[in-house]
């Protein structure tokens, strides 16, 4: 384990810069010579014979600009796993604190930065020239991910920003003018960071069709950065394809939904959508194969669902005027709670719609339950779904419900039909609607 | 939308099986002649000029068998129908039992391909060739759904390969899949980036300690595999794959088994799951009140022998932790990361949240750097969450401080414990605490019961 130090106007060649111990003090104290560090992260990564475990220590003063023809400029190192790179106080090399700053510029034309490395802390990483393709990370490897924290990523002319690897960015800004990002396969993960771009109608991000692609963003802050997140348009994104954008508990701009988000994408299990983001923080809103729900707290049932112990809320459904829904049903998970299930037990679910619409039928939504068997060592299924078509109307419900005019009340349920246990209790609806929109109340009454 | 039906011995040519209505009573009262219904899918397929939402009802009494000796595809994604068996006495009343079997008259491998979009109540036998069900790659929007269908599948010894093939996004419920014993045969998931859901299925294939029951194919292994209340105790082979199925584009797949019943092999593989997405076993009969999750670089196991005193409990006299197995693949660059605890509560006022961690056999005390924790909670006025965290950024020798709680299952505990204390103003909401790992080759139980104070 060795560490490797980088300051702007450093000098030292070879492994001049690399250290069996790391210093102490601060920079004036622990180097008395500018051939005693690098000048520059590319010399340092180029020459400083790197390892597993080494850490390159950067001032927080480095400010180097990189002047490249029309070519590409790779700061990156794939091949040592263990690598950290750090940037600490100039005045207290014991303390990590961002600020260093690497900056790109294409004398000519425009070309690709790539930027790669396992790991690092506090460093801003600048393009500065118009329509470059800035590529963070640049690469990926055999079950690795990148890790970057603290960091900044300055682009404002460049246009792309190209994720190749999977990522996790904690605590990083992204400011850029008009740049879409574009992603290939992998699970990024975005933790409490800042995005800052113009305000646009264009979407922020993007991604190959056929290529499944994971962002999960939590508490981030997209509060200047007023565009859509994603296209509306479906082939920006492989409807079949295991694809999840989830935003969750962010601050958001007001354009940030301005698109619907492409359906077609998800998985029932952990579908995409908003969680707890936005202007209410206590708000859900999902978009999936055919439907959206969104909770609401203007329409809920008495007794029924809260978000928080107080609120009332119920899910908005909206089955789109989408035709195939008919034959193929879209599921997604309604609750899910651990309970004793025994046998005759009933699970409820209430629903509802506005100005005495026609009521439901027993074909166009269905409620399937699962439980723990007391004797098999699985769950069971039980399910209200009809396989053939039907006209009968689910059963009129007696409860009552906020925020409706002439609501037309029904509900399912399942009595369990064999012997359960204590366990996790799933609860699904299946739409099989079009063109219709109703409440569901997420509280699943047990009897 | 209009209905067709199927049933063996029928002579239907064009579009004369084919109906405005449906038929209704028995399958004899409702056709007078055989050229009125179809005699097999195919020819249904073929001749029917099917359109969106039309439906195929076949008799359970069909039973068709079909040779051929070049691939053959039923249906297509460009047509969304549903093919459903109904009951040959009163055709207004669901019925499993219509079936279709074919065989390969030729010594190459040759596919079977069928893409109904909602399909109940059949049975597909393939005999000496391989199956490929709910085909096509980049279906255009739908997803595949089979309920109560069987696949069986058997081979004869001039085809060297066959296999049971998956592909496009599929939902299998209370579907029965036998491979029957041969052992050249396997479940092969084209595994592009496709959701594969089975729920309340039966799975049948030969019993291996070492192979996996599924392959994986494609270019890019993103698939999501979902098992919920399945039952694998006919199919006694490992069901996570292994490091040879990796490449570096696997990270957004995922493999979760729920509430399934497992046979005695089915952990025996060392899977390796995303780094970030775990493969997992929840609730199933080897841990029924549990979930064991595998990441790339560690194993998280839930324990009932060890556990603290007034921790986590599953049930008012089940106690437990975590056991987590972090492997070489962890260091201080690439920490194994997971979501420990989540849970709604109120961080208006500054509140600490401690994390108790025990290791056995009085190991060494572990350091700042080697563990860390990060809290998330609400803020006071609007969504965003607040981060806080343990992390030390630069190597630090420190020890994490001892704890003096109580842990049963360990001789010489080694007892620690990390806390953080919310600096920003939050409110009522959900709060979530993840653990970061440093250090290799490290195993240690934690906690899940969050103290908060």
């Amino acid at each position: 384990m060795a560490f490797i130090y980088v300051k702007s106007g450093g000098t030292a060649t070879g492994t001049a810069g690399k250290y069996t111990t790391a210093k102490t003090g601060s920079w004036s104290t622990a180097f008395t010579d500018t051939s005693q560090y690098y000048g520059s992260l590319k010399y340092c990564i180029t020459n400083a014979s790197l390892s597993e475990g080494d850490t390159i220590y950067l001032s927080d003063l480095h400010n180097y600009t990189n002047a490249i023809g029309n070519t590409s400029f790779s700061l990156e190192v794939t091949n040592v796993l263990n690598l950290r790179i750090i940037s600490l106080d100039d005045d207290d090399l014991s303390v990590p604190n961002p600020g260093a700053k690497e900056i790109v510029t294409f004398t000519s034309g425009y070309n690709s930065f790539f930027i790669t490395f396992p790991y690092v802390y506090g460093v801003i990483f600048e393009c500065t020239t118009m329509n470059a393709y800035f590529r963070v990370p640049g690469s990926s490897a055999l079950g690795t991910y990148k890790f970057f924290e603290k960091c900044s990523f300055i682009y404002e002319n460049s246009y792309f920003w190209y994720m190749s690897g999977s990522a996790k960015f904690v605590e990083c800004l992204f400011q850029t003018l008009n740049t879409t990002v574009v992603t290939d396969y992998k699970i990024y993960i975005f933790q409490n960071c800042s995005f800052i771009s113009s305000t646009s109608t264009s979407s922020f991000f993007n991604s190959y069709s056929n290529n499944t692609c994971n962002y999960i963003f939590d508490g981030c802050d997209f509060s200047q950065a007023n565009r859509p997140f994603l296209p509306n348009y479906a082939n920006d994104y492989n409807y079949e394809a295991n694809q999840r954008f989830v935003i969750f508990r962010s601050l958001e701009s007001a354009n940030n939904r301005y698109r619907d988000y492409p359906m077609f994408w998800g998985v029932e299990e952990d579908p995409s959508g908003f969680y707890l983001s936005g202007s209410d923080k206590n708000s859900i809103s999902v978009k999936n194969l055919g439907i959206t729900y969104d909770s609401t707290s203007l329409v809920y049932r008495t007794d029924g669902a809260t978000s928080n112990g107080v609120d009332y809320y119920s899910f908005k459904t909206i089955a789109l005027n989408y035709a195939n829904l008919i034959t193929c049903p879209t599921v997604f998970k309604l609750a899910e709670f651990f309970s004793m299930a025994a046998e005759g037990t009933t699970f409820t679910v209430e629903i509802a719609q506005d100005d005495g619409a026609t009521p439901l039928t027993d074909y166009e939504i269905y409620m399937d339950v699962y439980y723990m068997s007391l004797t098999k060592s699985k769950s069971i299924r039980e399910s209200t779904i009809k396989i053939l078509p039907s006209s009968t109307s689910l059963p009129t419900s007696s409860k009552t419900w906020v925020g409706l005019t002439n609501p037309t009340k029904q509900y399912l349920s399942i009595t369990l039909s064999e012997l359960g246990t204590f366990g996790l209790n799933s609860v699904y609806l299946g739409i099989r609607a079009v063109n219709k929109t109703f409440y569901v109340c997420p509280k699943v009454d047990i009897s | 939308m209009a209905y067709a039906y199927v049933k063996s011995g029928g002579t239907a040519t064009g579009t004369a099986g084919k109906y405005t209505t449906a038929k209704t009573g028995s399958w004899s009262t409702a056709f007078t002649n055989v050229n009125q219904y179809y005699g097999d899918l195919y020819s249904c397929y073929s001749s029917a000029s099917l359109v969106d939402n039309d439906i195929v009802y076949v008799s359970d009494e069909h039973n068709y068998n079909g040779s051929i000796s070049s691939d053959i595809s039923i249906f297509s994604y460009t047509v969304v129908v549903r093919v459903i068996s109904v009951d040959n006495d009163d055709l207004s009343v669901k019925s499993i039992g219509a079936k279709e079997t074919y065989t390969n008259l030729g010594t190459s491998q040759v596919n079977f391909n069928f893409s109904a979009s909602f399909v109940y109540g059949l049975i597909f036998e393939l005999t000496n060739l391989s199956g490929s069900l709910a085909v096509n790659n980049d279906v255009f929007p739908e997803n595949y759904n089979f309920y109560n269908c069987t696949f069986k599948t058997t081979i004869q010894s001039n085809i060297a390969v066959s296999k049971f093939r998956i592909a496009g996004k599929s939902n299998f419920y209370n579907c029965t899949f036998d491979i029957g014993l041969a052992t050249n045969y396997t479940f092969n998931i084209l595994d592009h980036s496709y959701i594969f859901v089975f729920k309340d299925c039966v799975f049948i294939a030969p019993t291996s300690q070492t192979d996996c029951l599924w392959t994986c194919v494609g270019g890019y292994y993103g698939a999501a595999l979902f098992f919920d209340g399945c039952d694998f105790s006919q199919a006694n082979r490992p069901l996570l794959l292994g490091a040879t199925s990796w490449n570096s584009d696997s990270n957004t797949r995922r493999i979760v088994y729920s509430r399934c019943l497992e046979g005695s092999n089915s952990r025996n593989n060392t899977p390796y799951g995303s780094i970030f997405v775990p493969f997992e076993f929840r609730y199933c009969s080897r841990s029924p009140y549990f979930i064991t999750q595998y990441y790339y670089s560690a194993i998280l196991d839930c324990s009932v022998s060890v556990y603290r005193i007034d921790g986590a409990e599953y049930s008012n006299s089940l106690r437990f932790s975590e056991k987590i197995v972090v492997n070489a693949f962890a260091s201080l660059a690439q920490p194994f990361t997971c979501k420990l605890s989540e849970f709604y509560y109120d961080t208006s006022s500054p509140t600490t949240f401690t994390v108790e961690i025990a290791q056995d056999n009085g190991a060494a005390l572990l350091t700042e750097s080697d563990i860390s924790i990060e809290v998330y909670h609400i803020d006071d006025t609007t969504s965003k969450a607040h981060r806080k965290s343990t992390c030390s950024i630069l190597p630090s020798s420190t020890s994490l401080p001892t704890s003096s709680k109580t842990w049963v299952g360990l001789t010489n505990p080694t007892i620690q414990y990390l806390s953080i204390t919310t600096t920003e103003t939050g409110s009522y909401g959900l709060c979530s605490v993840h653990i970061n790992v440093s250090v290799p080759n490290l195993t240690f139980y934690v906690c899940p019961k969050v103290d908060i104070s």
